[in-house]
């Protein structure tokens, strides 16, 4: 059970770190993350269809096409947190809950009520690990997790464009200062992390079920992680991924899956009360 | 150089600036004096594309500037580094001081100006791998003033650098002022400290409440009357 809640945290952590930098870079409160996750999930699920083959082989493909789309509708997204309102963090906040409905909307307009899965090779299958027997699908999640971090990591730490985009998350008007296009930044990260996310929906939807409302589960474990994190902070999110992951099997085991997100919440609003600023809140 | 003119700024409904005008030339430091809330900041960020004047108009290398973004703003060559350091505090040194870099220019030029800028704050060289927000507000200010000068700009505008600072390091950095100057560095400076930045100033502008009201040559300026009373506790 605890490797359990350490495997879904893999995926818990991607979601979130994108979800954390928008905010720390962009002051975007995304409120269409899980709509990322969803529209990730049916776009693997319609490729396996029409075009056969594992899902896992269309990551790629499904990351590039979501980092089109979300370089597409950054420029909307920027219009509605620039220029002279008032509250900026507001704006973004019911822009993106609108795209969220949106999205949700137009999936249940073309797939309906069905509920739909992924099957990949992986399925079913299990890996023996000494005495314990782990779930293949679920490993392998894990690790793509793992190794999305990495990558993100090494960008974020090791790259000039890395080290500009948490410059920028540190203090954006500095880094304008010292000749950063701050909007191309923004256009760059939202792009980055709807590729991310859409990439991560394949999974999450070969691990669970692919429907229309599925994504209201990851917005809401997004938000819970930055909670914890405080926004913007990655190693932060990383804990507080796997916080949230074995918080999750833990009460799924013992006292049911359908408290899960009450406990969810209760844990937050614990945390809320005790630390505002969330139990990590650190920097960039 | 920079040609500011007859700028009104405000914010919201608050006027902070009444139809300033100042001009800087090529090689010199010239200072702004002024106290607290006169707008001698306000005037920077006009200068830098932070804000944009509500009238008249500011000229670098003769042209108009004032409707620019900060970031164009920069890599025409005018770094403005602002009052309170802002260092990002979970990057380190070097970090920072890259992060000064503009993308415009040459590897090579940019090691030039690195080791450049290692020779006048020893100390940078020292701490490289470690986070800005730990180093000391001297430190802070050295780094802020270095990152700014790895742009390689044509005029450095230095807003309240000796803000908080101790005496001596306050010295540090007037000496570096000097330093840089002689070396042909155009620096636009503005400080409370008004006999500091009048010692190292050719020309100075006075501001009170939004508007210059007195300017000259520096050393004329330290022996008027109006300012030694005002700003020199004379
Ligand atoms: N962001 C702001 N919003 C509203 N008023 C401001 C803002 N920044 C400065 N002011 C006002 O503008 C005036 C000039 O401020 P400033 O330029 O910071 O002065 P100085 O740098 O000379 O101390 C002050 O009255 C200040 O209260
Ligand atoms: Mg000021």
């Amino acid at each position: 059970m605890l490797i359990d809640g350490l495997l879904i945290g893999g995926l818990i952590i991607v979601v979130g770190i994108g979800f954390s930098l928008c905010f720390g870079v962009m002051h975007i409160v995304d409120f269409a993350v899980g709509e990322w996750v969803m529209l990730g999930a049916y776009t693997g699920f319609i490729l396996v269809r029409y075009f056969g083959h594992d899902p896992m082989i269309y990551l790629p493909l499904v990351f590039l096409i979501f980092c089109a789309l979300g370089w597409a509708i950054y420029p909307l997204i920027y219009r509605a947190v620039s220029g002279k309102r008032h509250n900026p963090v507001l704006m973004g906040l019911v822009f993106t809950f609108g795209l969220s409905i949106l999205a949700k909307g137009g999936a249940l307009s073309v797939w309906g009520y069905h509920i739909q899965s992924i099957t990949t090779w992986l399925s079913g299958k299990s890996l023996a690990l000494g005495p314990l027997t782990i779930p293949a699908l679920r490993f392998s999640g894990f690790l793509f997790g793992i190794l999305i971090t990495l990558l993100l990591m090494l960008f974020l730490y090791k790259t000039r464009l890395g080290i500009t985009i948490r410059a920028t998350a540190q203090d954006r008007e500095m880094a304008n200062l010292l000749g950063t296009d701050v909007r191309k930044v923004g256009a760059l990260v939202y792009s980055l992390y709807a590729g991310v996310t859409g990439m991560s929906g394949i999974l999450i939807g070969a691990l669970f079920s692919i429907h229309a409302a599925m994504g209201v589960k990851y917005c809401t474990l997004a938000f819970f992680v930055v909670v914890l994190a405080g926004m913007g902070y990655v190693p932060g999110v990383i804990i507080a991924g796997l916080i949230l992951g074995l918080l999750q099997s833990f009460v799924g085991v013992y006292i049911g899956g359908r408290y899960n997100l009450v406990a969810l919440f209760m844990v937050m609003y614990g945390v809320l009360l005790i630390t505002p600023k969330g139990i990590l809140r650190r920097g960039i | 150089m920079l040609e500011v003119k007859q700028i009104s700024v405000s914010y919201g409904l608050a006027p902070a600036l009444w139809e300033v005008s100042l001009s800087v030339r090529d090689g010199k430091i010239v200072a702004i004096v002024g106290s607290n809330g006169a707008g001698k900041s306000t005037l920077m960020k006009a200068i830098s594309g932070l804000i944009h004047p509500g009238e008249g108009t500011i000229e670098f290398d003769q042209r108009r500037i004032d409707h620019l973004p900060p970031h164009q703003v920069a890599r025409m060559g005018i770094a403005h580094v602002p009052e309170g350091r802002r260092i990002f505090p979970h990057l380190t040194v070097i970090e920072n001081l890259k992060m000064g870099v503009l993308p415009i220019k040459g590897q090579k030029r940019a090691q030039e100006i690195l080791n450049n800028v290692f020779n006048l704050f020893p100390i940078l060289a020292e701490r490289q791998r470690q986070l800005g927000g730990t180093l000391s507000g001297g430190q802070q200010q050295m780094l802020a003033i270095g990152r700014g000068l790895m742009s390689d700009p044509k005029i450095l505008l230095l807003d309240e650098p000796s803000l908080g600072l101790a005496p001596i390091i306050v010295d540090m950095v007037f000496e570096v002022i000097t330093r840089l100057n002689s070396q042909g560095q155009t620096i636009l400076l503005v400080e409370q400290n008004a006999f500091l930045s009048l010692e190292v100033a050719q020309y100075a502008y006075v501001l009170e409440v939004g508007r210059i009201v007195l300017e000259g040559e520096a050393t004329k300026l330290i022996d008027d009357p109006h300012i030694k009373k005002a700003y020199l506790g004379e």
